[in-house]
């Protein structure tokens, strides 16, 4: 009950601070894109473009949501209710993915993209945008204001994005497959791409490691940062 | 109902404590005021109080319970209004009290009967940004209220408000202890502490310097005259009588008999005399 009333209320916030008027305006850009482009260039360039949507913009996103909290004093008043940090942050977490798949998916429907590889790309896209959620939300644990956490993010959003110079064949190692964005890749190029299923499988592996290891990480800062701020 | 003893607390990697060894006890019913100047550590010690800041020393149990040992569930009895509004801005008033009461799992308040009683009611549908400080003010005090809670805090509680809303602010403050609630307030309004408090503490530096209750401190620290103005002929004529053994006073029943009097007061201490006394700091 908790948890679902707090999430409805990110929906709502994200709402009203005009988060959905730009993902539908992005998202009405990226079917108009995908359809202009020809049939060869359309699966690369769903990948990129869903990369960018999910991973990138939820990177970012999801910090202004945190810091615009913030502005309001919200986290406090929030915390002196029975809510629980962790419905707090599932809340945040599950009310983003909510967005950002809503957005995934009208983008395959508007472009009308499919194929019998749709389930491993759902995982991939649920689940990236979920850890690059998490990856945004440790950042904004300690920030006090947008330029602040930009700043602090860039560096750590650019790093993780690396293995997208593989994807593009200008550049590419081994120690990619320990980049989160690795698995995000491969899941997201299933649709026109014939990968291996231990490729599939050790991509799905690990973004559930990774969403493991950062749920872990973002639970400790909020709860140091945030929840008890000293 | 809480009881502190020898808590000490500092910020982050400060080696020098904000808190100083604080001793205190705040019984069931009762409305305890923290009384000091910015700074001193009033919002520190109402922050370990309600759970926020952790990492204290010494010991502090509220309603029976160790706060070192504290769950979420702490939160279903207390209610909590921060000196700065914390409402979502782009919602209004009515939306806020509604979503905020779902967080509780036994019965919750009307919102609207709560903002009728600080007088919002016309605005229960007007969004928070559009609020005046004042309005926002009452709104938080609302939101303190939302869980009917046994044990409210309240910082600066009338910070911002217009002498109309003021007094509004402390009836209901003080119908709040009327039902049998315990109210935590933090202070630097003398008139407030004064007027509401059953004690107050003078905190200054992260220490308390004195924990009694107002009307005791102001006689104690007063004088025992009163003082007269009063007409004499086309003349004001001042003066001050003893007020032991008045009724035998000569001088007293003389202007009493044949004199206008214009104004008479004893000389008991203002709380803030008596802070300024007793910490050598005044509370601006």
């Amino acid at each position: 009950m908790r948890l679902l009333a707090a999430m409805v209320q990110d929906i709502r916030f994200q709402f009203r601070h005009g988060f959905y008027y730009a993902y539908a305006i992005l998202t009405i850009l990226y079917i108009i894109v995908l359809r202009l482009l020809p049939g060869t260039m359309v699966y690369p360039a769903l990948t990129l473009i869903l990369f960018t949507d999910i991973c990138t913009l939820g990177f970012f996103f999801i910090g202004a949501i945190v810091l615009l909290e913030r502005g309001q004093n919200l986290t406090e008043s929030l915390f002196i209710t029975p809510l629980r940090l962790h419905e707090y942050l599932l809340a945040k977490i599950l009310s983003f993915l909510f967005l950002a798949t809503l957005s995934a998916l009208l983008i395959m429907l508007g472009a009308s993209i499919g194929g019998k590889d749709l389930m491993w790309f759902v995982f991939g896209a649920v689940f990236s945008a979920l850890i690059y959620t998490l990856f945004g939300l440790i950042f904004a644990a300690r920030a006090r204001h947008v330029n602040d956490y930009f700043v602090k993010s860039l560096g750590a959003g650019l790093l993780i994005s690396l293995p997208i110079l593989a994807y593009v064949r200008l550049f590419d190692t081994p120690l990619f497959y320990l980049f989160p964005t690795r698995a995000t890749l491969i899941l997201l190029d299933v649709l026109g791409t014939d990968y291996a299923l231990s490729e599939k499988l050790f991509s799905v592996a690990s973004l559930l490691i990774w969403f493991l290891i950062l749920g872990s990480w973002v639970y400790q800062r909020f709860n140091k940062y945030v929840r008890h701020p000293a | 109902m809480i009881q502190v003893n020898d808590l000490h607390f500092a910020y982050g990697s400060n080696t020098q404590d904000t808190l100083r060894g604080l001793n205190f006890q705040i019984d069931d019913g009762e409305i305890f005021g923290f009384l000091g100047p910015s700074g001193a550590g009033k919002s520190t010690t109402q922050k370990i109080l309600i759970g926020i800041l952790k990492n204290f020393r010494g010991s502090v149990s509220v309603n029976g319970l160790d706060l070192q040992k504290l769950n979420s569930e702490f939160y279903e009895s207390i209610g909590v209004a921060f000196e700065t509004p914390n409402l979502y801005t782009k919602f209004t008033a009515l939306e806020n009290l509604e979503f905020f009461a779902q967080f509780y799992s036994g019965a919750t308040r009307n919102p609207m009967e709560l903002l009728a009683a600080v007088g919002l009611e016309e605005a229960a549908k007007t969004r928070v940004s559009d609020y005046s400080k004042g309005m926002k003010v009452r709104l938080n005090f609302c939101r303190s209220l939302l869980n009917n809670p046994g044990l409210v805090f309240l910082d600066e509680p009338t910070a911002g408000l217009d002498p109309v809303n003021l007094r509004k602010m402390e009836s209901l403050i003080l119908a709040e202890k009327a039902r049998g609630n315990t109210i935590c307030i933090t202070t630097h309004d003398m008139h407030v502490a004064e007027t509401l408090c059953d004690r107050v503490a003078f905190i200054v530096d992260g220490e308390i310097s004195l924990i009694d209750a107002p009307r005791k401190l102001k006689l104690q620290h007063g004088q025992r005259f009163l003082d007269l103005e009063y007409r004499d002929g086309d003349g004001l004529e001042t003066t001050s009588i003893p007020m032991d053994n008045l009724g035998n006073n000569k001088t007293f029943q003389n202007i009493l008999n044949n004199h206008f009097i214009e104004t008479i007061h004893s000389r008991e201490a203002s709380l803030e005399d008596v802070f300024i006394k007793t910490t050598g700091r005044s509370l601006q």
